[in-house]
C-alpha cells in the first residue's frame, strides 16, 4: 500500500468517539435514568438492572449513528423502555408456564401478603394496563408534572404533549380505581 | 342532575381543575359527593406516592461500575474487530500504489531547467514509484500506479492507471546507490484523480458534498461506517517533504 495513501476516520467516526467520552462521563447519570426506566416496567432490582445494563451497552455500541448527546439520552430511554417490556413479556410467559405446571397454586404466606398490599397491587397494575404512551410519561415524570420538561427531550415531544399525556394517565388511573 | 351524573366533573376537580360553582353548590350539600372527591384525592396520592416510590429506585452500588466494565470489553471487544476487520482491507486499499515508470520516459527533478518546469517541481505531490533512469528526460513522464485493492475478502489483482509525473524525489544528499523504490512526482491536480480511482476500486463512493469523506458500499450495510481517505495525501501535506527534498534546479 502506498504510504501516501491513508484511510482515516471520517468526522462521523470521530464524533462518534466524542460521544463515547461523553457517555462513560455521564455513566452514573444515565445508569440511573436507564435503570428507572427499567424498573419502572419491571419492579424487579435484578431484573431492571440487567435490562438498564444491555440497553446501555447497546447504546453505547451504536453511537456511531447518533449525532447528538439529546439523542444518546432518547436513545438509552427507548431502548431501556423496549428492553424492559420484552423482558416483562418474557417473565409474564415464563411464569404462566410455571403457573400453569404447579398444582394448587401456592397459598401466600402472612409475609407475602403483608408485603404486598392489595391496593399496592391495584395501583401498580393500573399503571401497567395504561396505554404505553402513557405510561412512558408516568415512568419519567412521575405522576406530577416535576420533569415534565425533561421527558419531553428524552421522548421527543413538545412539553405540552407531555403534560396533557399525563393529565391523560391521571384521569384514567382515577377511571379505573376510583 | 343526579350524583352519579357529576361523576366526571368530581375526578376533574381531583385532578386539579377549577371547581365550578354549580359543583361547588352541590358539594356543600351532598355528602356521597364530598365523599367521592375527597376517596378521588386520596386515591391520587397513594399513586404518586406508589409511582414516587418506584421512580426513587435506585440501582444497587455496583450497578455503575459493573456497567462500566462491560462498557470495557466492548470496546476492546469492538477494536479487536475493527483490527481484525480492516487488516484486510488496509493490506487491500492495499492500493500497491507501486509506480513504475514506463521505460525511457521519465527523468530526475535535478534536469528541471525552465522557470515553469521549477514551479511544477515544487508543486506535485508525490507517489512511490522506481527512480527515472537520469538520461532519459522526457516530460511530463507517465507513470503507471498500480493499484491493488481488496474489500473484506481477498485482493483483487492489481490495476494500473497511467499518470503524467514530473520527475522523481530523490536524496537531499548525494546517494550514490540508486533507490530500490524511490518515488515519483506528480501533479497535485492529479491526486484527487488518484483518490478517486482507489476509492473505486475499494467500493467507497464520495459522501454527499464533502471533500475527502468517502463511504464504503461494502460496509454500509454491516455497519454504515463512512470513512475518508486522507486529505493529507493532498499538495499541502506534501509541502515538508518537498523542503526536505529540494526539487530546485541545480539542487
Amino acid at each position: 500500500m502506498n504510504e501516501r495513501v491513508h484511510i482515516l476516520r471520517a468526522d462521523p467516526m470521530n464524533r462518534a468517539s466524542d460521544l463515547r467520552e461523553e457517555l462513560e462521563r455521564q455513566l452514573p447519570d444515565l445508569s440511573h435514568l436507564a435503570f428507572r426506566v427499567a424498573y419502572g416496567v419491571l419492579r424487579q432490582r435484578e431484573d431492571a438492572e440487567d435490562v438498564a445494563q444491555e440497553a446501555l451497552v447497546r447504546t453505547f455500541q451504536r453511537l456511531g449513528s447518533l449525532r447528538s448527546p439529546e439523542r444518546v439520552h432518547a436513545w438509552l430511554v427507548r431502548t431501556c423502555w423496549r428492553a424492559a417490556l420484552d423482558h416483562r413479556r418474557a417473565r409474564m410467559r415464563r411464569e404462566g408456564r410455571e403457573e400453569a405446571a404447579e398444582s394448587p397454586s401456592p397459598v401466600p404466606t402472612p409475609e407475602d401478603l403483608a408485603a404486598e398490599s392489595q391496593l399496592r397491587e391495584q395501583l401498580l397494575q393500573a399503571i401497567d394496563d395504561l396505554p404505553e404512551k402513557l405510561r412512558i410519561v408516568v415512568v419519567l415524570c412521575g405522576l406530577q408534572d416535576r420533569n415534565s420538561r425533561q421527558a419531553a427531550v428524552l421522548l421527543g415531544l413538545p412539553e405540552g404533549t407531555v403534560r396533557s399525556r399525563l393529565h391523560a394517565a391521571r384521569r384514567r388511573l382515577l377511571e379505573v380505581l376510583g | 342532575m343526579s350524583c352519579e351524573g357529576r361523576r366526571q366533573a368530581i375526578r376533574e376537580v381531583a385532578l386539579g381543575d377549577p371547581v365550578p360553582a354549580v359543583l361547588q353548590k352541590h358539594l356543600a350539600e351532598c355528602v356521597s359527593c364530598r365523599a367521592t372527591l375527597a376517596g378521588d384525592r386520596t386515591l391520587l396520592t397513594s399513586l404518586e406516592e406508589e409511582v414516587g416510590e418506584m421512580l426513587s429506585a435506585v440501582p444497587s452500588e455496583g450497578f455503575i461500575a459493573a456497567t462500566q466494565g462491560r462498557i470495557e470489553k466492548v470496546k476492546n471487544d469492538g477494536a479487536d474487530r475493527a483490527l481484525r476487520r480492516w487488516v484486510p482491507l488496509v493490506a487491500a486499499a492495499s492500493v500497491l500504489l507501486a509506480v513504475v515508470f514506463l521505460p525511457g520516459r521519465g527523468r530526475p527533478p535535478s534536469e528541471v531547467t525552465s522557470p515553469n518546469e521549477a514551479q511544477t517541481a515544487h508543486a506535485p505531490a508525490v507517489v512511490s514509484g522506481h527512480e527515472a533512469p537520469a538520461h532519459e528526460p522526457t516530460r511530463p513522464a507517465l507513470a503507471e500506479v498500480q493499484i491493488a485493492v481488496s474489500g473484506l475478502e481477498a485482493p483483487q489483482r492489481p490495476e494500473a492507471i497511467a499518470l503524467p509525473t514530473h520527475g522523481a524525489r530523490r536524496a537531499p544528499t548525494a546517494d550514490p546507490a540508486p533507490r530500490v523504490a524511490p518515488e515519483v512526482l506528480i501533479a497535485s491536480r492529479d491526486v484527487e484523480a488518484v483518490h478517486r480511482f482507489v476509492a473505486r476500486r475499494a467500493g467507497w463512493r464520495l459522501v454527499g458534498e464533502q471533500p475527502g469523506i468517502w463511504e464504503s458500499s461494502s460496509l454500509a450495510g454491516s455497519s454504515g461506517e463512512v470513512w475518508e481517505i486522507e486529505e493529507g495525501a493532498g499538495p499541502v501535506a506534501h509541502e515538508w517533504e518537498l523542503d526536505d527534498w529540494p526539487l530546485a534546479p541545480g539542487d
